[in-house]
Parts: C-alpha cells; sequence; structure tokens
C-alpha cells in the first residue's frame, strides 16, 4: 500500500515537476512577448558585422530597416554599397541598380530559411512557431533578455551553432553563430512602431 | 430440313473467329484506352514526330501528389504512408519523396570546378560592354549586404563569388517555390504545410492497369489519411488525375447507356412481340456482330480502342433493325406466315440497308483519323456478321414460333402513314412548313468550334484540384514546346543558346514569361570558352578586378595568389560536356528536358511558361531550321477543324452516292423520295442545334452520316417491301426508337464529343422516321 503510494508519489511528482519547468518556460516566453512592443510594422536602424575567418578584417555595413507582419523584412543598405533586400519566410528578393529585381538561390538554403524565420517571429513576438525548429531557452533581468535558439534539425547543426537574440522593449541584437566559427552580428539602432510608415518607394518593393 | 446447313456454317464460322480472337489475346492487349491515339499525327518529319511521341509519353506519365495538412509533422508521415501505398503498386517507374541529398549542396559541388566558366547571363552582358565598375560593385554588394549566404569557405576558394551569383541567376529563372525540409520537398502557403511527391508511372495512365491497380490505391489512401493523419489531404495534377476521372466516366456513362438502351429494347421488343424469342435473338445477332466487328478491327489494326468498342457496339446495334424487319413481317400476314417466305420478302430491304450503311461508313474508313477507321471498320464488319446471323439463324430457330393475334400498334402506324397517302394531308404540309422554318433560322446561327476540349470530361472537381496543386508547386508549365536539334551534344547546346537568346528578348517585351532549357544549366562548350576568356584580365592583371576586391574586403594575399592559379588551371581544362551534367544528379530536376538521340544526332526540349505571342513564337522556329516549335492543343484543334470539313465533304458524298445507288434502283421520283427523308434530317439536325445555340463540331458530321445510313434504311423497307405497310411502318417506328435509345441517350454525356453526336442523331433520327412514310407516298397501300 505504501509502497504504491510512493510509486504515485513518484510519478505524479516528475510529471507535475517537469510540466512547471516546461511553464516557466511559456512564462519567460510569453513575459518576453508580452514585454516586446507590438505593432504591425516595425523601423529600425541596422549596423552589421560580418566576421568571416577567411578575411583579414570584418565587413561592415549599415542602412535601415523596415519589419511588416506577414509581408517580411526589408533591408535596405546604404552604406558602403546601396542594395535593397526583401527577406519573406520562403525566399529572398534582391533589387539590381536598374530595379530588377532577383529571387536568390539562398531561399533555398534551410539555413537562410530557419533565420529568417528567427527574424519574422522576433518582430513580432511569435517565439512559438520558433520551437518546431530550434531548442529556446531564455533569461530575464532587469527589463533585458537574452533567448539562445540551438537547431533541432540535424542538417542545420552541422552549419549553424546557435543563434542568440537580446533585447527590452525591442529586439536589440542578433548573432549568428556558424559551426565553422564564421559570426553575423546585426545591432538595431532607434527602433520604432510609432511613425513607422512606408514611402512609395517601399510600397514597390513589398508588393512584388 | 432445309436451311439448317447453312445456319450450321454460318455457327462454324463464328466459332472460329471467337477462337482466333482468344488465341490472338495472348499476345498482348488489345484495348486501348487512351483518347489521344485516336487522333492522327500531325504531317512532319518522322524524327520530330518521334520526339514529340517521346515527349507526349514522358508528359503524360508524370504524377504530382501534394498532401496537405496543418502540421509538417502530419504531412510528413502521411505522405511516407501515400508513397508506401503507391509504391506496392508497382504501377510507379520512378517515385520521389525525400530528397536525403543536399540539392544546394550538390549543385556547388558539381558547378565549383566550373566557376570560371560560367557567367550568368547578367555578367556576360556586363562584362561584354567592357563595364568592370559595374561587375565589381555587384560583387562587393555580395560581400556587403545582408542575407547572404556568405562563408569562409566559400570566400577562399571563390572570392569573386562567381558560383553564388550563378547559382542566384539559375533559381530566380526556375522560380520554383518548393523547399527541402527534413529531406521532403515542401511548401508553406495559406497556413498550411504541403509536402510533395513526384512520380513517373510505368506505363500511360491509360492503360488497363494503371486503372485497376492504382487508382483502387489511390481512392482508399484518400479515404483514409484524413482519419490517420489530422486531417491530412491528397492533391493531385498530372494527366493521371484526368485519366482517372475520365475513365471512371467513361464507364458509368458507357454502363448507363449501355443499360438503358437494353432494359428500353428489352420492354419494347416484348410489349409488341410477346415473346422472349425477338429479344433473345436480336441480342444473339448483336453480340455477334460486336465480335465481329472485334475481330475485323484486330485484324486490321491490332487493337481497338475503347471508345471505338463503345461507338462501334451502338452502331452494330443498328442491326437491331434487320431482326425487327424480321419479326414485324409476322403481322403483314398473320394467317399464313411462314420463316422462309419472310426470309424472301425483307432480304433485298435489308440487303440494300446494309449495303446503303457500309456506304455512309466507307467515308470514314478513307478518313486519316485512326478512331474513325476503326470505328468504321467495326460497325461494317458488325453489321455484316448481324445480318448474316438474320439470314442464316432466325429461319430456323422461329419455325415454332406462333403467329400473333394482338395488333393494336398496327393500327397507331396505320392512322401515321394514312396522312402520308397520295395528297399529303395538311398536318404533313404544316409540320414541313414548321420544320423548314424552324430548320432556316437555325442555319443561320451555326458556327463551328474545333477545340481540344471536346473530346475532355472536364470534371470541375478534378479541374480545380489540378489547377490548385499546379499552382501551389508554381509548375505552369505552357503546353507548348521547342524541339531543339544538333548533330552533336555541342552542336545541340549552341542552337539552344541561339533559341533561348531570342527567347530573352521575347521575354522582355512581355509575349512569353519564362523558359527552361539545358543550356541555361550547362552553357555549349564555345560559351564557357568565351566566359573564361572574358574573366582573364579581371583574375591575372596586378591591379584588375580581384586584386581591388581583394583590397576592399581584406583577403588575405595567399588566397589571392591561390584563386589565380586556380583560374591559369582552369584554362588548361576542357569545358565540360553535356553527357557529364546528365551523368551528374544535379541534372536530374531538368533531365526530362533531354531525349536524346535519334537517326540524325541528338534532340532536346525547351519548355514554355505562360505564351501570350503564339505567331512571334512560330516565328523564330521558322527562320531556323534545328530549332521546331510544337503547339499539340493547336494542332489537335487544327485536325479537328481539318477532319470537320473533310468529314463534310465525305458525308456530302456519301450521300450522292447513296442517292445515285437509289435513283439507278428506283428511279429519279422514288430514289428521291427515299433520300429526302435522311437530307431533310440532316438538316433538321443541324438547324435544330442551331436554334440550340450549339456550335458544329467534327462529331456531329460524323453523326449526321449515322443519319444518313440509318434514315435511308428507313424509305429502303417503304420501298423494298413494295406497298406501305403499315408492317413495315412498325418495324421502322421500332427501329427508330431503339435507334434512339442507344445513341440519343449519348446526348446526355459530360463530354462535348460524344453528347454532340449523341443530340444529332436525336434530331436527325426522329426527323428521319417521321418523314419516312414519304418514300412510300406514291405505292399504292395495302389495305392489311
Amino acid at each position: 500500500m505504501s509502497r504504491l503510494a510512493l510509486v504515485l508519489a513518484v510519478v505524479l511528482g516528475t510529471t507535475s515537476g517537469a510540466a512547471q519547468a516546461l511553464d516557466e518556460q511559456k512564462t519567460t516566453l510569453s513575459d518576453i512577448s508580452g514585454q516586446l512592443v507590438h505593432g504591425d510594422m516595425l523601423c529600425s536602424d541596422f549596423e552589421q558585422e560580418k566576421h568571416l575567418q577567411a578575411l583579414a578584417r570584418p565587413l561592415l555595413s549599415s542602412g535601415k530597416l523596415i519589419f511588416v507582419a506577414g509581408q517580411g523584412v526589408l533591408w535596405q543598405v546604404l552604406t558602403p554599397y546601396p542594395a535593397q533586400i526583401l527577406v519573406r519566410s520562403d525566399e529572398l528578393i534582391r533589387w539590381d541598380e536598374d530595379g530588377n529585381a532577383h529571387k536568390s538561390s539562398a531561399g533555398k538554403v534551410p539555413i537562410f530559411r530557419a533565420l529568417s524565420r528567427v527574424f519574422l517571429a522576433m518582430f513580432r513576438g511569435q517565439f512559438e512557431v520558433l520551437q518546431d525548429t530550434f531548442d529556446l531557452s531564455a533569461t530575464q533581468a532587469a527589463g533585458t533578455w537574452r533567448l539562445t535558439l540551438i537547431p533541432k534539425d540535424e542538417i542545420l547543426a552541422t552549419v549553424i551553432s546557435d543563434v542568440r537574440v537580446a533585447g527590452g522593449r525591442h529586439v536589440e541584437e542578433i548573432s549568428i553563430l556558424e559551426a565553422r566559427g564564421d559570426q553575423t552580428l546585426i545591432r538595431l539602432r532607434n527602433p520604432r512602431v510609432d511613425g513607422c510608415r512606408l514611402d512609395d518607394t517601399e510600397k514597390t518593393y513589398f508588393a512584388r | 430440313m432445309r436451311g439448317r446447313a447453312p445456319a450450321f456454317l454460318w455457327f462454324l464460322f463464328l466459332a472460329a473467329l471467337a477462337g482466333w480472337l482468344i488465341l490472338t489475346a495472348n499476345a498482348g492487349p488489345m484495348v486501348n484506352a487512351n483518347l489521344t491515339d485516336l487522333l492522327p499525327g500531325a504531317q512532319r518529319d518522322p524524327v520530330i514526330t518521334e520526339a514529340v511521341g517521346r515527349v507526349k509519353k514522358r508528359f503524360e506519365r508524370n504524377v504530382v501528389l501534394v498532401v496537405e495538412s496543418d502540421r509538417f509533422e502530419d504531412a510528413r508521415l502521411a505522405a511516407d504512408y501515400l508513397g508506401e501505398q503507391l509504391r506496392e503498386s508497382n504501377q510507379f517507374r520512378a517515385l520521389r519523396l525525400r530528397y536525403d541529398r543536399d540539392m544546394v549542396w550538390e549543385a556547388g559541388a558539381f558547378y565549383f570546378p566550373m566557376r570560371f566558366q560560367l557567367l550568368d547571363h547578367k555578367a556576360r552582358t556586363t562584362l561584354e560592354a567592357g563595364d568592370t565598375a559595374a561587375f565589381e560593385r555587384d560583387i562587393l554588394k555580395r560581400y556587403f549586404g545582408p542575407g547572404s549566404s556568405l562563408s569562409s569557405e566559400m570566400v577562399a576558394k571563390d572570392p569573386l563569388l562567381l558560383l553564388p551569383s550563378y547559382l542566384d541567376a539559375r533559381t530566380s529563372e526556375a522560380a520554383g517555390r518548393l523547399q527541402p525540409e527534413n529531406g521532403y520537398l515542401t511548401l508553406r502557403a495559406q497556413g498550411k504545410v504541403f509536402v510533395v511527391m513526384t512520380g513517373e508511372l510505368a506505363e500511360t495512365p491509360f492503360s488497363f492497369s494503371v486503372q485497376e491497380r492504382l487508382v483502387p490505391i489511390l481512392e482508399q489512401v484518400r479515404r483514409e489519411l484524413p482519419e490517420k493523419f489530422n486531417g491530412a489531404q491528397i492533391l493531385m495534377a498530372g494527366v493521371l488525375a484526368h485519366a482517372i476521372a475520365g475513365t471512371a466516366q467513361a464507364f458509368t456513362e458507357i454502363s448507363s447507356v449501355g443499360l438503358g438502351s437494353l432494359l428500353g429494347v428489352f420492354t419494347l421488343l416484348l410489349v409488341v412481340f410477346r415473346s422472349w424469342l425477338p429479344f433473345g435473338l436480336s441480342t444473339i445477332s448483336i453480340l455477334c456482330g460486336c465480335l465481329g466487328g472485334f475481330a475485323a478491327c484486330i485484324a486490321l489494326f491490332g487493337q481497338v480502342h475503347l471508345m471505338t468498342l463503345v461507338f462501334g457496339s451502338s452502331l452494330v446495334g443498328i442491326s437491331v433493325d434487320y431482326s425487327l424487319h424480321f419479326f414485324c413481317d409476322r403481322f403483314r400476314s398473320p394467317g399464313n406466315w411462314s420463316p422462309k417466305l419472310t426470309v424472301a420478302h425483307i432480304f433485298p430491304g435489308i440487303t440494300l440497308g446494309l449495303v446503303t450503311s457500309i456506304i455512309g461508313f466507307s467515308g470514314l474508313v478513307i478518313s486519316p483519323f485512326p478512331g474513325m477507321r476503326e470505328m468504321a471498320v467495326f460497325s461494317s464488319a458488325g453489321l455484316a456478321v448481324a445480318y448474316g446471323c438474320v439470314l442464316c439463324w432466325y429461319p430456323v430457330c422461329t419455325q415454332r414460333l406462333k403467329s400473333p393475334t394482338v395488333q393494336r400498334p398496327l393500327a397507331w402506324t396505320s392512322t401515321y402513314i394514312g396522312l402520308w397517302q397520295r395528297r399529303w394531308s395538311w398536318p404533313v404540309k404544316a409540320g414541313l412548313a414548321v420544320l423548314l422554318a424552324l430548320v432556316s433560322v437555325g442555319f443561320l446561327r451555326l458556327a463551328a468550334e474545333d477545340d481540344i476540349r471536346l473530346l475532355q470530361t472536364l470534371d470541375p472537381e478534378v479541374v480545380a484540384e489540378v489547377d490548385r496543386t499546379r499552382a501551389l508547386i508554381g509548375r505552369n508549365l505552357a503546353s507548348q514546346f521547342f524541339l531543339v536539334e544538333g548533330r552533336t551534344t555541342a552542336e545541340f547546346l549552341e542552337h539552344e543558346e541561339r533559341l533561348t537568346a531570342r527567347l530573352r528578348e521575347l521575354e522582355e517585351t512581355g509575349q512569353v514569361e519564362g523558359h527552361a532549357a539545358i543550356s541555361d544549366f550547362l552553357p555549349s562548350a564555345a560559351r564557357q570558352e568565351e566566359d573564361r576568356k572574358l574573366l582573364a584580365p579581371l583574375i591575372l592583371d596586378e591591379d584588375g578586378l580581384l586584386a581591388r576586391v581583394a583590397q576592399r574586403v581584406g583577403l588575405p594575399d595567399n588566397l589571392r595568389e591561390a584563386y589565380a592559379s586556380a583560374y591559369a588551371a582552369a584554362l588548361e581544362t576542357p569545358p565540360v560536356g553535356l553527357e557529364a551534367w546528365l551523368a551528374h544528379p544535379v541534372s536530374e530536376p531538368y533531365r526530362h528536358l533531354w531525349l536524346g538521340q535519334t537517326e540524325r544526332g541528338v534532340v532536346g526540349v525547351v519548355g514554355l511558361r505562360g505564351v501570350f505571342d503564339l505567331p512571334a513564337l512560330k516565328a523564330v522556329a521558322a527562320s531556323n531550321p534545328e530549332i521546331h516549335f510544337i503547339d499539340p492543343a493547336g494542332e489537335i484543334s487544327d485536325l479537328f477543324s481539318d477532319y470537320r470539313r473533310e468529314t463534310g465533304w465525305l458525308a456530302f458524298i456519301s450521300y450522292l452516292l447513296v442517292a445515285l445507288l437509289l435513283v439507278i434502283r428506283y428511279g429519279v421520283l422514288g430514289g428521291l423520295a427515299v433520300i429526302t427523308p435522311p437530307v431533310l434530317a440532316a438538316f433538321a439536325s443541324l438547324g435544330v442545334l442551331g436554334l440550340l445555340g450549339h456550335s458544329i463540331s467534327l462529331f456531329n458530321i460524323m453523326a449526321l452520316l449515322l443519319v444518313l445510313g440509318i434514315g435511308v434504311d428507313y424509305g429502303l423497307f417503304f420501298r423494298e417491301t413494295g406497298l406501305v405497310h403499315a408492317s413495315t411502318f412498325l418495324a421502322i417506328a421500332m427501329s427508330a426508337l431503339t435507334t434512339l435509345l442507344a445513341f440519343g441517350l449519348l446526348a446526355f454525356s459530360r463530354t462535348a464529343a460524344i453528347s454532340d453526336f449523341g443530340l444529332t442523331i436525336l434530331i436527325g433520327i426522329c426527323v428521319a422516321f417521321l418523314l419516312s412514310p414519304m418514300a412510300g407516298a406514291r405505292l399504292p397501300r395495302n389495305s392489311d
């Protein structure tokens, strides 16, 4: 009798313990999501550092980006070489100087799609959708948070070691560490939801 | 007893025929169900005809299956299950579900050694124009831009990023939306997940083994999936989808039309003759007729098409007329009826009937339409055999048949014939006037219609599913394509590059949306050498492009030197040939474009998307003997229109021939009296079709031939019996009813071709029947 009670206690204890851990995880994610300022659009400036091991110095670029929910992210590089790139969940479109759109083969690369999904989910604060592809762990302290994403998919894991995202009321920094040691760091500056709108040129990019 | 010998001999003959058929059946399949086999190929170069045949064969065997679900996991498992079931059916030559290899990586592996000889179209035009600065800017944008898939490995070995630039251009042109996810080709759209499977059938989708073994499995899985995998569903595209729907429908229609007419005829015969024997004998002679038709087709063509069986059997059904005349003759002189007298009485009539029917059909034998030739042979032979049955067997079998006593139907027919005696009564005149008025109005509204859709059974559900699938996977290939020839593979690629250069111009101006060509994935040897030469100053010059890019991005000197020496080494290696590309997995998605050897070289396909300007494309091919523009749907429509005209003339000639025959036998007035009802009937059907707003196709004209064959019979029987008997008209009435039951029901078919055919017969036979007493109008009336 007492043994049965013990077994029951253990079983129930562990399950509720596991459930509790899962709940905490959920709480953190929804806390972060709740902390983020939501909007259908987000405008921001960005700085990008690409550290390629083969190259002597990092590749630096900057510009502005616009996120539109359900549409994608438009990156407009201003320096050193102006370029427009639209990232959607399953495709990447570049524009050349003549204004012609080109789809990139990057859209076929699993790593690209995983990352674009990360971007799209983050701006929206919808972390649950990432759990298909990544193991998520989150920490929170004093109005800031950090998320670490580790790929579940084996093929993806051979390319990406981890993705780290940090922020407070907005996403502020994204770092992608590749398995071979290359690293990309993107910092968002002056992110804003209010007063963020598309001008006519930008509208034509999203119309693609 | 006399008469037994011919009956026995006839039996032996048919038994031998059946035996021969059974022996032949072991040699291979005798029935073919592919509708397009009924059509003649366009008249052209045999090499091209053969190549088009190969494209067609490949195209119709392609199957695309998509599993749709809310979650990837369900879609994946459902697709696995479906794949397993389909493999077990053994009906697929190839079935692709999982892509374990990384396609992008594979492309990299194949093209990497070729990176110095693979400029995309834009890079080549930029360099040819000498705009090195623009080329440099494009490279640096790739370095500094976001979202690029730059890696140390790539930068170290290809610092000018030639390979990624080429691959990007390819992807942009291919514009596919499918992406591998865990090895499954996947698409996420409309809040759903789609997993795609492609297959190639081992046989044509119209074959019976596909229909018998694959269709039940597909149906079963379609039912099971939603329950087993949380609402997962199957979408299908490809000729198979249409073939399944079409064949299923053809069978339903055949069986309902067949059953309907059988029941109708059975009831009719039983009611009028009050005996089982007439129905039994008629059925036997029709069956023997079909046997004869089948054997004749096998002997002449080696096989019979399903459509021939359908139409042919109905045509042989006309032979029930012969039986009817035999049995109706008993009403003529109920007291002293004997089978022998009957045979003597009806012999000239049914013989002439057979001859005129065969004349009607022989118009079709001359036509180059394989389907029509088959039908004509089947029906002519079938009628002849049924005719033999009536003459040889009926007298023997009906010895003990008692004379009928009930003659009510005769009273009705007597009344109707009465209207046509000597001076036509007012109902006849009024009827004719109304008919003529209607027909003239209808005639003015007639228009021709030769679209291939006449042959298609467009089940709206299937069409919607196929359209949705095609839209999803973005595989919206046009039905038109180019064939490109070359004496060697190298020459083939050069010819193709000439074509794609022209196509790119048409794409710029929006006359075509896009194309798929092998040379876009493997440039010709000549072009590879040119591309390599273009890069020489850029890579080898001390302060050339490579030096500038290296300095800008911080590429170490050792990597730059290694790149320059890799280029120098590449200059010494021969260009990559088509054979190597074909042998590598990287070519797999495009291998269908390669057709291989012909008697005078090699041939390949250039596929098209979104064709908006047919004449422009035809013009491209016209100026190049190695390039051929193929438009299968257009060809079929052209054929329909050609054969509509041709068959129209054949019908006209047949009518004239029959009229001539009748004039020879009955004199000018008599002959005209017999030919007039079917001619009026033919005009009436066209007029009524016009009134109903139908357009005229080949199939209406074919039906007119039949209206002639049958309509003339009606008149003949009046003539040949010498007097206008009510019994003759009864036979004709019954024959018209049975014909209407056999063909009129076809008017309800959902395939336009069959329904056109049925409707024309329906109208034509009604009119021919009602007017038939005209044939005997100047004959004295027998007051029986």
